[in-house]
């Protein structure tokens, strides 16, 4: 056979030409004992040439129209099938004209009667469309699913008719249930804190009547019992023909870091805010009572200059030296408040608070006694603190003697102390039957500086300013519950 | 300016006091000078005295600050009280400290005359006392 009636075979049989346009796909043929290549005009077509003449050779095929690491496959499987007789379909890609491989499918058949004459019929049919989809497809859906488990974000749908919710592998992952998890509308609102379950019912109940969509900041408790912040947002499923609701579908994201993050800010933020309140409001005392004592005793030395009475005279010097005395008191004020503010980087150390206790109430012995106060102390819950040991002593002195001093004298004086483990972090609490406070008329001023309230001529005005202030620089907290002539509750958290 | 007679001190700061008294009895500036410690106990004296316009003072001097109150608590309680009283008192507010809020508002308010400095000085005496 030469290699022009070969062609004309191939070019000119009319049905095998239909079949292989029919089928999409272009057939060639390969020989064991020779170089030569035949191939159908379909071939051709779907490589973008002419003619089988622009492929003049098996080799030629081989070296030029194959993509080089497909090259080596096709060959062991022509070579395995010359030799063994098996058929053969491979995914290879292939040269096209414009200089583009793309993708096809290739089948191979060998007919083996005699060695010399061996040949192999293959069928190519082109595929690079579908591939390319596949890729793009993998591509994307590889892109997705990193995306998902960086942003922590999951996709569900929930229909109603039938019922039937799904939920996406990294909305199980956030929930922390295996991925094959079945959930039902039920069970998945169950998932919510108690006080945000209202919340997520309301807000899929108006989605599926009325198609209002949501976005919602939550919190669920994960199957380990763990409370985290999940952002849930919910639209609306509509049916193409009616319009009617058949359900919602959504997003759900994991927010806890950032939500943590976010109120830890807002709360420090408030702390701070607070504090320099508290500082404004120092800087303002302390020039008023500076400013006052200069007042006074600019006045005072100008009548004292000027009295002729040795009475009067002697009165005006004696408050000459008052104002002296409170000029200094106010000077030692200010220096405790300056090392209170600025003692911050003072190391913590474990406190054991009986003992505290007891070097305070040896303090307060004097105080007590007249007072006849009884002390309840129980520091069994939590006997040890990590604080600064002067700091903590000083709110524990201020708290008690302020107990102290604000008695009802009508009842006897209970003072509880005692300590406690709240969210894992210690807290101290020191409850009284004393006086109480008006918190609603006084509330604000109370950790104001130079603010008493008794009309007690003991009072300084200083003490629960610098606790405040103490507690809160090394990140603490004091909060207070009181009422008038019930008794008041401090309560530090540490 | 007549002499004033009654002169009222509202102040917790019994140093002030003392000498504000000395220095007003010994120029002269008021016949008679009443001390009030807490704003109760002044207010109390003006409900009581209302409708008696000879027992009212002609001027009344507040500090801003006065413990756990201020100034401001007297002024409002006046005010309320004020369509009642017999005779109109001239009011100052006085205070050691300049803060801006406090001297806004007590210029712009009608029964304040004036928001005076301590130390006073001769013209706010001047001012005060017509002397």
């Amino acid at each position: 056979m030469n290699r022009e009636s070969d062609h004309t075979i191939y070019q000119e049989n009319e049905r095998f030409e239909l079949m292989t346009q029919a089928m999409h796909g272009g057939v060639f043929e390969i020989r064991a004992q020779s170089d030569s290549f035949l191939c159908s005009t379909t071939f051709c077509e779907l490589l973008g040439v002419q003619s089988n003449a622009e492929i003049p050779s098996k080799s030629f095929f081989l070296a030029h129209l194959v993509f080089p690491a497909d090259k080596e496959k096709l060959e062991k499987a022509i070579s395995d099938c010359l030799e063994e007789g098996h058929p053969f379909t491979l995914k290879i890609k292939l040269k096209h004209v414009s200089g583009q491989y793309k993708w096809f499918h290739i089948s191979g058949q060998a007919k083996t009667t005699a060695s010399d004459s061996a040949y192999i019929m293959c069928i190519i049919t082109d595929i690079d469309e579908r591939i390319q989809q596949k890729l793009a497809l993998q591509r994307s859906e590889f892109l997705l699913e990193e995306t998902s488990k960086m942003a922590k974000v999951g996709g569900w749908e929930l229909y109603t008719r039938p019922h039937l919710l799904t939920w996406s592998k990294e909305v199980c992952i956030i929930h922390e249930v295996p991925e094959d998890f079945k959930p039902d509308l039920d069970s998945a609102i169950n998932f919510y804190s108690p006080s945000y379950i209202p919340i997520i019912e309301q807000a899929v109940d108006e989605a599926l009547s009325f198609g209002k969509a949501f976005d919602l900041e939550l919190k669920i408790i994960t199957a380990t019992k763990k409370e985290i912040w999940v952002r849930a947002i919910g639209k609306p499923i509509l049916q193409e023909e009616s319009g009617n609701i058949v359900g919602v579908r959504g997003v759900f994201q994991d927010i806890n870091e950032q939500k943590e993050k976010e109120l830890a800010i807002a709360e420090s933020t408030k702390t701070i805010t607070s504090q320099n309140k508290r500082l404004v409001n120092f800087a303002h005392i302390v020039s008023h009572n500076l400013r006052s004592h200069a007042a006074n005793l600019t006045l005072t030395l100008e009548l004292e200059a000027e009295e002729t009475d040795p009475e009067q005279k002697a009165q005006l010097q004696e408050n000459i030296r008052k104002i002296s005395e409170s000029l200094n008191e106010t000077i030692k004020n200010l220096n405790e408040l300056v090392v209170a503010q600025s003692e911050t980087r003072e190391i913590k150390k474990r406190v054991n608070l009986n003992k505290i206790m007891r070097h305070i109430q040896d303090i307060l012995q004097a105080d007590i006694v007249e007072s006849q106060a009884t002390l309840k102390v129980d520091f069994s819950k939590c006997a040890e603190i990590d604080f600064v040991p002067a700091y903590l002593e000083s709110a524990l002195f201020n708290l008690t003697s302020n107990a102290i001093k604000y008695r009802n004298p009508k009842v006897p004086l209970i003072i509880e102390i005692e300590s406690d483990v709240e969210a894992g972090k210690p807290i101290l609490k020191i409850r009284d039957n004393g006086l109480g406070i008006d918190l609603e008329k006084h509330g604000d001023k109370l950790f104001g500086m130079y603010k008493t309230f008794h009309g007690n001529e003991n009072a300084r005005g200083i003490g629960l300013f610098i606790t405040k202030n103490q507690l809160e620089s090394l990140g603490g907290k004091i909060v207070v519950q009181s009422e008038p002539s019930k008794g008041t509750q401090f309560k530090i958290h540490f | 300016m007549s002499k004033p007679n009654l002169t009222f001190l509202i102040d917790d700061d019994e140093i002030f006091v003392f000498a504000m008294k000395r220095l007003i009895e010994l120029k002269k500036l008021s016949k008679e000078v009443h001390h009030f410690a807490t704003i109760s106990e002044a207010i109390q004296y003006f409900d009581t005295h209302k409708k008696e316009p000879s027992l009212l003072p002609d001027i009344v001097l507040i500090d801003v600050n006065l413990g756990s109150e201020t100034g401001w608590e007297f002024i409002d309680r006046y005010t309320q009280l004020s369509k009642e009283l017999a005779k109109e008192t001239n009011i100052y507010m006085l205070s050691a400290s300049t803060a801006d809020a406090d001297i806004a508002r007590a210029t712009q308010h009608p029964h304040i005359k004036a928001y005076l400095n301590k130390p006073l000085s001769k013209d706010s005496l001047e001012l005060i006392f017509g002397a």
